[in-house]
């Protein structure tokens, strides 16, 4: 098992395609982290300007947590986008090239290949959200050094330094666990086609619409919000709360497992009874 | 002199004249309480302590903080901390000892039981026009000689309520230090430059919310230690610099 892994990762890492969203990632944190840099100072006394006529506000605010936390915010819808180019062409890449014959040919069991090409996905995009936490809290604290954290979302959170790696970790792990979702949907139209594009491309329209849906705070997307995947990817968010609610925390952890878990078993009845034509 | 004899105007006169005099009287003490508090407090050239902040506004999330202050006669500060800090503009500022050096009016305005302890109120009325504050009114231990709530009405900034505790009976800086002041003039960009994921706080949607209250923690008090001016310039100059 751990033998088709490594041949996965091989394969993954031997195309150009899987290093686009590495540069990517890179590109964009370096140009939102310089664009702060010029602009920040501006934007934060515009947000705390008002905060300033009744407080003394003293201590770095434009700091590396602050910047990551914005990068954060900005990214993470894009990163499944990143992710897909990668896990979508998972089977349907083979597929496409007719190499699934020649592998299939050989004694290797369907479910522990796609359980390999299932696992390297997941590893690719691991590996995806931790080069974006560590350039974007690396390159941040580096830039613009430490301090405490201030969100100002529903209300104004001042969340202590001591406190914001562990947050951080905890929100990179979460968003590991998102990934994982965006995984098994790719890979379960990737099971479904023959070619790479359709996959990649399908994946897409369904996490922006879904993400569409979650957005829009009507009533009548009320009922279905509750049961997308993309509904509970902004949950991390909860870990920058002063105090997290980890009932919430932990039930939209579980949406996630259940959603990754459903697309995945349907993808591994869909492989197991496909005919193999190509 | 008999008061049934008196007629209604005489009696009228009688009472004006009696009300009139007891103003005088209380006028005057009230006066030299005010003057006894003013050389009590003169008495401090400088000062600097460790304070606590403990910040309750309830659209603010910040945990306890620690910092270190430093005061020197007329109206100098200065804070050092190890991370972010957030202090109320009003009121820690507030200086008794500034307020009753300016030429200013004043009022008795009877007195009042704070916590078991009595108190004279007087209302003091800055009548130099370009000053900040337009009244005072200060609850005042007559027993200790000094303050223990103010009252502050300013121009530009509003109410603010600052209650006073002390360590000792003798003691003329603060244990504790209670600010209470208005926050829905307090206008936050929320969701600005980040999303938002659930109901904005509206302060205005409930009135009772509309006050916050800052609690300092002061110890280790150093009291007129020959700090110098040049001490507190420099923080003047980074304040310019940067939103420090």
């Amino acid at each position: 098992m751990i033998k088709l892994i490594q041949i996965e990762l091989i394969k993954i890492f031997s195309r150009f395609r899987s290093y686009i969203g590495f540069i990517a990632i890179i590109f964009i944190v370096l140009l939102l982290e310089i664009s702060i840099l010029i602009d920040g100072e501006q934007i934060l006394k515009f947000i705390t300007q008002n905060l300033e006529d009744s407080f003394y506000l003293k201590g770095n605010l434009l700091n590396g947590y602050l910047i990551s936390y914005v990068i954060l915010n900005t990214l993470w819808i894009h990163i499944p986008l990143l992710v897909t180019i990668v896990t979508g062409d998972l089977i349907a890449g083979e597929s496409n090239s007719g190499t699934f014959r020649m592998i299939l040919s050989r004694p290797v069991d369907r479910s522990k290949l796609l359980i390999a090409k299932y696992i390297s996905g997941f590893i690719y995009s691991t590996i995806l959200v931790i080069i974006l936490g560590l350039t974007s809290l690396g390159l941040g604290i580096g830039f613009f050094g430490k301090g405490d954290l201030i969100i100002i979302s529903t209300k104004i959170n001042i969340l202590p330094e001591n406190e914001l790696l562990w947050r951080f970790f905890a929100a990179f792990g979460f968003g590991i666990i998102s990934m994982l979702v965006i995984t098994s949907l790719s890979l379960l139209f990737s099971v479904c086609s023959n070619n790479s594009i359709s996959p990649i491309i399908l994946t897409m329209v369904v996490i922006i619409l879904f993400s569409v849906i979650t957005s829009f705070q009507i009533p009548f997307f009320s009922g279905i919000r509750k049961i997308l995947f993309t509904t509970y990817f902004n949950s991390w968010r909860l870990l920058f709360e002063f105090s997290v609610d980890y009932h919430k925390l932990i039930v939209s952890l579980l949406h996630l497992i259940i959603n990754s878990m459903l697309f995945f078993g349907i993808s591994f009845f869909i492989f197991k009874k496909k005919d193999i034509l190509s | 002199m008999n008061l049934y004899r008196m007629n209604y105007r005489k009696k009228l006169i009688f009472v004006f004249c009696l009300n009139l005099f007891a103003g005088l009287l209380f006028s005057q003490d009230s006066k030299v309480l005010l003057d006894k508090i003013k050389e009590k407090y003169s008495s401090i050239i400088d000062y600097q302590a460790d304070i606590n902040i403990r910040i309750n506004v309830d659209f603010i999330s910040i945990p306890e903080k620690k910092a270190r202050i430093y005061y020197k006669k007329p109206n100098l500060f200065k804070y050092e901390a190890d991370d972010f800090i957030m202090l109320p503009k009003k009121g820690l500022n507030f200086s008794i000892n500034e307020i009753l050096s300016i030429n200013y009016s004043y009022l008795n305005a009877g007195v009042q039981n704070i916590n078991n302890i009595k108190t004279e109120i007087i209302k003091i009325i800055p009548l130099e026009s370009d000053y900040e504050i337009i009244l005072a009114t200060l609850w005042i231990d007559k027993s200790n000689t000094r303050v223990i709530r103010a009252e502050v009405n300013t121009k530009k900034n509003g109410t603010f309520i600052i209650d006073l505790a002390y360590f000792k009976p003798d003691d003329i800086l603060p244990a504790t230090l209670k600010i209470t002041f208005d926050v829905t003039y307090i206008d936050i960009p929320f969701g600005f430059l980040l999303e938002t994921g659930g109901e904005v706080f509206n302060k205005k949607n409930d009135i009772s919310k509309s006050e916050g209250t800052v609690i300092i923690n002061y110890s280790n008090y150093i009291i007129n230690s020959g700090l110098n001016d040049s001490f507190f310039k420099e923080q003047k100059k980074k304040k310019n610099a940067k939103i420090k």
